[in-house]
């Protein structure tokens, strides 16, 4: 009997060290190749309700605001909870996963993903794993998988070992993990140095709707639900890029959406003026602005977000001072880059 | 439907939690329908393997009314088992299934296969052995059905050791080597000699890993149902001679066919008075032997190729291995001139070289495989390799493997205690999670041997 009890605790304790082990292992292959990673972590690093501010959105958030940058402007702490090519269906399942460990945030939403066709929602959705795979595990994860990942195969998605098993041959030390969460030298923010002029048209005097895709139109109800049931602090913003008439139409009645549920909406295509935003310098491209650019938004954005909240007493200062410190040299070295590549374009 | 899926660990899961609770006699319709439920993943091969069962079981009533009579009605039983190969072999490489029937109608016709129908049933489609082998005795598995051995912590740890090994085995190294074997296998000619050598080498040693490595799974996940498979492999290449590799590889295969094929064409009366006439020809006894036993064992060779595959180049494998294994009868001595160690590598080399035949897509193939190995064939190839890494791993887990079956040679089989047992599964199930072949990006490599 003594025997066969050793027997069942020692291979309970080998199953929870294979347990262990899988999860370690997960976190240490997940890739790390387009700063997805990086970003979460980055989230996940802050201390538990440290965040005064948190932007959410695909690069149409992660290019235009810096964290760094808005607390050194701002006081405010902030971090981005961003991946490519985001769609409105994930935003429930992000504001949750935030809301776990920032509850009392302001949750900046960036909203160009309203803009997206059905047949783009369909092309991106592999993006969705960009979200998933760089979320640790829990089961808002997993409540999102089988909500939005396409059917067969979820086995790898769930347990992302079984599909980056094979990057053990890349890993290097810095990477090995026991816990998700790293701070990100930029906080997340990733810069673009090129320069690319775009043709902007001014559509602040088209006040007509088109509604949005509605499968789109559809998730943002559904989000808008999930607020009122479950109350967050959240401002809703369009970042400005060369959009169409038909676009414009489309955010005007996203605003109009919105205005029936009480949110507001802070479209900067409707603000460039005042960003002073300059269409041949700030772009890096059509959709995306420069460093230069980023700047700008981010000076821009900063006491907008300071009039609706006040930096938090507890938030580790002396560790935000010092990651500031580290970052505006790297960020006088990008505006400088990206100055040069104006002067030789 | 593969052994490595999560439909055979649910199904033997279950099958191992239900068969604890349910009364001895339940048993058998429970592992039953556990084999149903595993082939239910491909609803043609469940049909078709249901109906061969069917079949079989119907065929063998009369015989085993006639006990040991009705030669005709056998002969068109076994004919007709045989002209399902092709058509078992195209729906999911059921070959083996069929010579596990054919020797239940030949039992059934010495009055054997007298279980329980269930038991029978459950017997001709036990899923452990049912695609890959081994080739099992199905009257006897119906009796170890009906009274299968208890699952203890001995057991259990064992069994799963094995499964973790067999895991271990195809996904760290036989599905390594696969691409480059395939692919140099797929173009010789513009492969350099160095390339195909290795090629070659890779070839012995994935094929080796992934048939024996099925069989660890088979036999792993049948001991865990209570229910003790023949080995198929006894570290084969270990063997001094060609005669003693077939009887340690493909065990299982070797012993039906030395069964029902060789014994009784040695026995009959035109071979034994053509063996003779050849005897008395030739001069020294070895030689006279070998003359003896030249056409049925190159008969049974034959057929051992033909099942493998209705091709003039598996026909040529059959026969070249017997004219080895005649060879190796008629020159050796009571003594060997070689250490063992020599024979061993002399029988590998051997083996090797026949086994182009096996491998090749048809003769013209094998042809242009030795031109290439002898030097004839391009210069390039080299680019086939796998990375620098996965040649690492795959040489390293292969090395382990090889030493282990070389302790197990020279000390005999150990078996671990249960907590050995339990840490080495946990080591495996770790490897096998990083270093293994398996998840999406990847082509899953099947069982070598589904093929047939």
């Amino acid at each position: 009997m003594a025997k066969r009890w050793r027997y069942r605790f020692l291979a309970l304790a080998l199953v929870c060290a294979l347990a262990g082990f899988g999860w370690a292992a997960s976190y240490t292959l997940r890739p790390n190749d387009d700063g997805s990673r990086a970003r979460l972590e980055d989230f996940y690093a802050q201390a538990r309700g440290g965040l005064d501010v948190v932007f959410v959105g695909s690069s149409a958030a992660y290019a235009f605001f810096s964290p760094l940058r808005i607390y050194g402007q701002t006081g405010l702490t902030s971090a981005l909870y961003a991946t490519p090519n985001q769609t409105v269906a994930m935003l429930p399942y992000i504001l949750r996963e935030c809301r776990r460990t920032q509850p009392d945030a302001l949750y900046v939403v960036e909203l160009r993903p309203m803009l997206a066709s059905a047949e783009d929602n369909a092309r991106i959705a592999v993006d969705l794993r960009r979200l998933t795979d760089n979320m640790p595990y829990s089961l808002n994860r997993a409540r999102c998988i089988e909500a939005l990942a396409p059917a067969g195969d979820r086995l790898s998605w769930h347990a992302d070992l079984v599909k980056y098993h094979d990057r053990w041959k890349d890993v290097r030390p810095g990477d090995l993990r026991l816990s998700w969460g790293r701070r990100d030298e930029n906080g997340g923010f990733t810069f673009d140095t090129g320069v690319e002029s775009i043709e902007y048209r001014d559509w602040r005097t088209v006040n007509a709707l088109i509604p949005p895709e509605a499968e789109n139109e559809a998730a943002l109800r559904s989000l808008l639900e999930l607020l009122r049931d479950e109350p967050m602090d959240v401002l809703f913003v369009a970042t400005p890029f060369a959009l169409s008439r038909e676009q414009a139409k489309k955010y005007n009645a996203v605003a109009a959406l919105l205005r029936v549920y009480g949110y507001d909406f802070l479209d900067l295509n409707r603000r460039v003026e005042e960003i002073g935003l300059d269409f041949d310098v700030d772009y890096a491209d059509f959709r995306h602005v420069n460093i230069l650019g980023a700047a700008k938004c981010s000076d821009y954005i900063g006491p907008i977000l300071l009039a609706r909240r006040q930096p938090a007493a507890g938030a580790d200062r002396a560790g935000w001072d010092a990651a500031l410190a580290d970052y505006l040299p790297r960020e006088a070295g990008a505006i400088q880059a990206a100055k040069e590549a104006l002067e030789h374009d | 439907m593969s052994l490595i899926s999560l439909r055979a660990a649910a199904v033997a899961l279950g099958l191992c939690l239900l068969l604890r609770r349910l009364p001895a006699k339940a048993g058998p319709t429970a592992l039953l329908a556990g084999s149903l439920l595993f082939l239910a993943g491909t609803p043609v091969a469940l049909a078709l393997h249901a109906g061969h069962t069917a079949l079989t079981l119907l065929l063998a009533i009369p015989l085993r009314r006639r006990q040991g009579r009705g030669r005709a009605l056998l002969w068109a039983a076994v004919l007709l088992e045989c002209a399902l190969i092709p058509l078992l072999r195209r729906w999911g490489g059921f070959s083996c299934a069929a010579l596990v029937h054919i020797g239940y109608l030949l039992d059934a016709r010495r009055g054997g296969a007298d279980a329980p129908l269930a038991a029978r049933a459950a017997a001709l489609t036990y899923f452990p052995s049912l695609r890959e082998g081994p080739i099992v005795d199905a009257s006897a598995l119906a009796g170890q059905l009906l009274a299968p051995e208890p699952l203890t912590w001995e057991r259990g740890s064992r069994a799963l050791l094995r499964v973790v090994t067999g895991l271990a085995k195809k996904l760290i190294v036989a599905d390594r080597l696969a691409g480059f074997v395939e692919a140099a296998f797929a173009a010789p000619g513009a492969c350099c000699a160095g390339v195909l050598w290795l090629a070659l080498l890779a070839y012995g040693m994935q094929i080796y890993m992934d048939f024996s490595g099925c069989m660890d799974v088979a036999l792993g996940l049948s001991a865990l149902l209570g229910v003790d498979l023949p080995e198929n492999f006894s570290r084969p290449y270990f063997a001094a001679g060609c005669a003693e590799y077939w009887r340690r590889w493909h065990i299982t295969l070797g012993g039906w066919f030395r069964a029902h094929c060789f014994y009784p064409l040695a026995a009959s009366r035109p071979a034994l008075a053509l063996g003779g006439r050849l005897a008395k020809r030739c001069g020294g006894v070895r030689l006279r032997r070998a003359c003896a036993m030249a056409l049925p064992l190159l008969a049974t060779w034959a057929l051992v190729g033909l099942w493998h595959g209705f091709a003039p180049h598996y026909l040529a494998w059959g026969l070249v291995n017997g004219l080895a294994i005649l060879a190796g009868t008629a020159l050796e001595s009571g003594k060997p001139t070689l250490p063992r160690g020599l024979r061993v590598a002399r029988t590998f080399f051997i083996i090797s070289l026949i086994r182009v035949l096996f491998r090749a897509g048809s003769l013209k193939d094998a042809g242009a495989f030795y031109a290439g190995l002898l030097g004839f064939g391009g210069a390039g190839g080299w680019l086939l390799l796998p990375a620098a890494a996965d040649i690492a791993v795959a040489a390293l887990f292969a090395a382990l493997f090889m030493a282990l079956e070389w302790r197990a040679e020279r000390h005999g089989e150990g078996h671990p205690s249960v907590p050995a047992a339990l840490a080495l599964c946990a080591l495996g199930i770790a490897a096998v999670c990083i270093l293994g072949r398996y998840g999406p990006g990847y082509d899953p490599v099947a069982f070598y041997y589904n093929r047939f």
